[in-house]
């Protein structure tokens, strides 16, 4: 069975590791980037089963972010799911709005993110 | 006039005319009723096959509507119940709106609604379709998510099947009503093209078992094809069928023309017959069967001529469905046609035959009849000559007679008659002179009196004699009054009626002269007060022939006394009305006058201020009325000046006065007087001026605080997650006897920690209020109370509750306010912990008016010792505690003020002087409708406190008054 390929944008450098180390463990096939213009060239690359976002970025946010996924043609209809900091009533109707599926704020516990990621894989 | 003729017949004739006549109302009963029995018969058989086919029809389809309804139900139960299953409570975030554009009833343009966010725990509900996809999976059914808006419709934002959302049910719409008021709705697709859906809906609450949504399921209607089967299978005679459409008119289920529109289809007559049956299955509803005939011509089988049709129909209400079935008329009725021709024929032919009878014997009988009518003409016209020939012995023959009688009688009356009468006229008139004996002597003398006018009339009011001086008062000239006017002309209309001149006859009488001030009236009708003198002039017998009376014009002295009146009247209208009150008072200080203001502001009425001694409404008595005299009697001015005066019931109240020397014409000083301007309310804007000011400083300095807290624990988020992750991966890399487990495990619960007051903080500083709704502050405060009871038993305080019934609500959240009293107590209990007795805390709650706007209060008031001094403007601050190090995070109460404030609403400490330390917790009353409410009915005590309510502190006083007076 092939395994499941997920993208993780956060410019935070030791989140970008963290998780990365985490999914990994798990038999993901994960791509970290740290950027949206990277995150863009790698979706554009070939298609996901599930991606992950922070929210702050420089240049590109994550919210104008997903919202250009949606657009795009190759990973139109794959989840995307926030994980940021932020986790004001604001920040997640704003995640839903531009098209996320969830959004999970920091810190959230390992065992938890997981699940969750199992869960909306299917 | 009808029977005479028939009974000139002769018997014969009569009989055979009565005969034919029976006969003929026989044979048309008889026809009549054996057609119509007849057809009868064969019309119900008819219709009542034709009416069970569509009752049959009926049945079937609502049978699989009870079914499809209880499926509904049924799923809706599983879908809710999966629902609830999620983790987390079911909020409704007021200060979070989400906004659609609704579209307007059959309108282009579109509304704005808002609609609070709703969550399940964390889960947004809004366009979540991973959560609602999941639902309709397990629950076999299309599932949706409405939220109530804020106007109590109800938006759809999610669906399952990516299907779009937004549909929206305003606060009219019956599914809407349903939901609010908590019950369930079961029904029709709202979706005009899925009319015969069924959807459920079941209203979704919130934790305080508030409705803030609704959770809906469709059941699809997939069995139209199996009754279009059996449908068109049905004849209905040799060429009628049934079919199905909607109140619309258009074909559901038709052998040949499905999904056209027949509505506007026309019979041969041209009538909408069509349009005619919906209106008719419409009004009559649900279940009854009604029928209709219409002439139709089917130009597919070459017809020309229309036949007559019938159908039966039947509506069904929950889908919208009208079920009829039909044949032409003749293929029922072919054999009772045949019969009626028939009939019709024999007795078309009896009538004719009855007819031409009828017509022949009454031109025998008309004919004498016709004489008379013509005799009768004529004589109107007044020819009396005439006479009727009389032919027969019956009624007629009897009435010619008598007539011919009667011209003759007519022919006998004439007659006349004339009269005249005349009058005659007749003439007296008499007219007496009267004589007169004054001398031109005394006229002269009378007449250099200019000043004086006098008049002399007689006892009738004829004047006499009329001088120079009355001239000049009355203006009119002697020559044309003397013995041509009566003294009336210069006397009201008025005192003429009641009768001014018998008066003065009566007062000269008795005392000889009268003496009275009256208005007069010059020749113009100018009016003016007149001072008259009356003597009576009275001849040797003794009878009064006369007066004189002497005038004198009073005007110019009537005219300053008013002036004089008026003035003062208007200064004293000036003083009465000032706002001010205002004060005189003789050299010796008794009060000589005040105003109404005066009395109000002191509350003493003007009767027990006058004469006494001005100290007694002085704050400081005597010693200040001698400073004010003093201070006057030298500078003789004074402006502004602060002091205070005491009411009748011992309030005092400042004022600002100015004060100033009053003297005579020669400028001697006689007394002294004030004006005082009530500045009580001055005063007391100035101290909550300054209040508010410092509450301003301390709050904006709170908030600079919670935005760099919120800050700090928003970056520390990342490193904590990359940690936290980390050291997850690192735990399932090592073997389970790893030497260093412990120690990680220990890092691991450092990062719980600091993941626990990062929450915490973010608490501290949180802007959004989650779960506001109208409450009473005493829930909350109930709930700590009763959280913390066993605690405070345990530690031996007495706790006293003094909760004030009837508060007016306020808009808050109840779990952060119980956190705050919570708080609150736990912070009490610690101070009490170090002494030994007389351990008690009072909780209680009551209404405050006096603010601007009304507050609602709870005070927590404990017996310990008290918040030193110097801490009192810290204990709000992040991370101050007094407590040692373990016990106290230091945020509680900067946690309290953050919620408080966010309630618009404020914490006060109070340090009792006795023992303890009082916190006052502030918040205002829901709405300002509340708040108006609350002010009417304490409108009198407000008014009155201007004067009584607030107490001013000497040192407010003293401190600032300008000099000393």
């Amino acid at each position: 069975m092939m395994n499941k390929r997920i993208l993780i944008v956060d410019d935070d450098e030791m989140v970008l590791i963290a998780v990365n180390e985490l999914l990994k463990q798990e038999g993901y096939e994960v791509d970290p980037v740290s950027s949206g213009s990277e995150a863009i060239e790698k979706l554009g690359q070939g298609t996901y089963d599930l991606i992950m976002l922070d929210i702050i970025m420089p240049e590109m946010d994550g919210f104008e972010l997903c919202r250009k996924i949606r657009e795009m043609d190759t990973n139109k209809e794959t989840p995307v799911v926030f994980l940021s900091a932020k986790n004001q009533d604001k920040d997640r109707v704003a995640g839903m709005e531009a098209g996320a599926n969830l959004f999970l704020s920091k810190p959230i516990s390992p065992d938890k993110l997981l699940s969750i990621i199992s869960d909306t894989l299917g | 006039m009808i029977i005479p003729p028939f009974k000139n017949l002769k018997i014969r004739a009569k009989l055979v005319s009565v005969t034919l006549f029976m006969v003929m109302i026989s044979l048309l009963t008889v026809s009549f009723l054996s057609t119509s029995q007849f057809g009868k018969a064969l019309r119900n058989s008819a219709e009542e096959d034709l009416e069970h086919l569509v009752t049959n029809l009926y049945s079937m389809c609502k049978l699989q509507y009870d079914m499809m309804n209880e499926m509904a139900l049924s799923s809706l139960n599983v879908a809710i119940k999966i629902f609830y299953q999620e983790e987390g409570d079911i909020q409704a975030i007021r200060d979070h709106k989400l906004h659609f554009d609704v579209p307007l009833q059959g309108k282009e343009e579109t509304q704005a609604v808002t609609a609070p966010l709703l969550k399940k725990g964390d889960l947004i509900l809004y366009k979540n379709t991973s959560l609602i996809d999941r639902i309709a999976r397990i629950a076999g059914v299309n599932c949706a998510i409405f939220q109530r808006t804020d106007n109590d419709g109800l938006i759809e934002v999610a669906t399952n099947e990516k299907q779009s959302v937004g549909a929206y049910f305003d606060r009219e719409n019956t599914i809407a009503k349903s939901i609010i008021s908590g019950r369930i709705f079961l029904g029709n697709s709202y979706n005009e093209s899925d009319k015969r859906d069924i959807v459920a809906y079941k209203p979704i609450k919130d934790g305080n078992g508030g409705i803030v949504g609704a959770f809906s399921v469709t059941v699809k209607e997939h069995q139209a094809s199996s009754l279009r089967d059996i449908l068109k299978n049905i004849k209905v005679g040799k060429t009628g069928y049934a079919y199905i459409m909607d109140s619309n008119g258009n074909l559901k289920i038709h052998p040949v023309k499905e999904g056209d529109n027949i509505r506007d289809t026309k019979d041969s007559s041209g009538f909408k017959y069509i349009d005619a049956m919906i209106i008719e299955a419409l009004n009559r509803g649900d279940g009854f069967v009604s029928t209709i005939r219409y002439p139709w011509i089917n130009p597919e089988l070459g017809e020309k001529k229309p036949r007559q049709k019938m159908s039966k129909y039947v509506y069904f209400e929950p889908w919208d469905l009208i079920i009829s079935a039909g044949t032409y008329e003749e293929e029922i009725y072919k054999s009772l046609y045949t019969t009626k021709r028939f009939i019709f024929i024999i007795v078309m032919l009896s009538i004719i035959l009855v007819f031409f009878l009828t017509v022949s014997i009454s031109k025998v009988l008309t004919g004498p009849i016709r004489e008379l009518t013509e005799i009768t003409t004529k004589m109107v016209e007044g020819d009396l000559s005439q006479r009727v020939t009389v032919y027969s012995s019956d009624e007629i023959g009897v009435l010619g007679t008598s007539f011919n009688r009667m011209i003759g009688q007519i022919q006998h009356y004439t007659s006349n008659l004339e009269r005249m009468v005349e009058e005659r006229t007749r003439e007296l008139k008499v007219s007496r002179e009267k004589y007169r004996d004054l001398s031109l002597f005394l006229n002269s003398i009378l007449d250099s009196a200019t000043e004086y006018g006098i008049i002399v009339f007689d006892y009738h009011g004829s004047i006499m004699e009329f001088t120079k001086g009355a001239e000049k008062i009355f203006g009119w000239k002697k020559e044309d009054v003397v013995n041509k006017q009566n003294i009336d002309i210069t006397i009201l209309n008025n005192d003429q009626a009641r009768d001014v001149l018998s008066d003065i006859a009566k007062h000269t009488r008795s005392a000889g002269v009268y003496e009275l001030e009256m208005t007069r009236v010059r020749e113009r009708g100018e009016k003016f007060p007149a001072l008259t003198t009356v003597t009576a002039m009275i001849d040797p017998s003794g009878a009064t022939t006369g007066f004189v009376e002497i005038v004198r014009d009073i005007s110019r002295r009537k005219n300053l006394e008013k002036q004089l009146r008026e003035t003062k009247e208007f200064l004293e209208n000036i003083m009465q009305s000032s706002v001010d009150g205002i004060i005189t008072t003789d050299m010796k200080g008794k009060i000589t006058y005040v105003n109404k203001a005066l009395e109000d502001m002191t509350g003493i009425s003007r009767d027990k201020l006058l004469n006494q001694h001005v100290s007694t409404i002085y704050v400081r008595g005597i010693l200040q009325a001698r400073e004010v005299m003093a201070f006057l009697k030298e500078s003789k001015r004074a402006e502004n000046y602060e002091m205070g005066i005491k009411r009748k019931d011992g309030k005092k109240i400042a004022i600002s006065t100015s004060l100033f020397m009053l003297r005579d014409e020669d400028g001697k000083d006689i007394g002294t007087a004030g004006i005082f301007k009530d500045i009580t309310e001055q005063k007391i804007l100035e101290y909550k001026l300054k209040a508010a000011r410092a509450r301003l400083i301390e709050t904006s300095k709170m908030r600079a605080l919670g935005e760099l807290v919120a800050g700090v624990a928003h970056e520390i988020n990342n490193p904590l997650m990359a940690s936290k992750t980390l050291l997850h991966v690192i735990l399932n890399n090592i073997p389970e006897d790893w030497p260093e487990r412990d120690r990680l495990e220990l890092i691991n619960k450092c990062n719980d920690r600091i993941e626990k007051i990062v929450e915490h903080l973010r608490g501290f500083s949180r802007q959004t209020d989650s779960d506001f709704q109208k409450i009473n502050i005493n829930t909350p405060i109930e709930n700590a109370l009763m959280l913390s009871g066993q605690h405070l038993l345990s530690n031996n305080i007495i706790v006293h509750k003094k909760l004030s019934q009837n508060l007016p609500e306020i808009n808050g959240s109840v779990n952060q306010l119980e956190q705050v009293f919570l708080n609150l107590i736990t912070n009490a209990k610690d101070a009490m912990d170090e002494i030994g007795d007389k351990k008690e805390l009072i909780v209680s709650s009551y209404l405050d008016r006096e603010e601007t706007n009304p507050m609602v209060i709870v005070s927590i008031r404990d017996t310990g010792p008290g918040i030193p001094e110097k801490y009192l403007h810290k204990v709000f601050e992040p991370f101050f505690t007094t407590k040692v190090v373990g016990k106290g995070t230091g945020l509680g109460l900067s946690l309290c003020f953050g919620i408080i404030e966010n309630h618009g609403g404020r914490i006060e400490i109070v340090n009792k002087k006795s023992r303890g330390a009082e916190f006052r917790v502030l918040i205002p009353v829901m709405n300002k409708e509340l708040a108006r409410r609350s002010e009417t009915e304490t409108s009198t005590g407000k008014k009155q406190n201007a004067y009584k309510g607030i107490e001013i502190t000497p040192q407010s006083m003293h401190g600032d008054k300008k000099g000393e007076i």
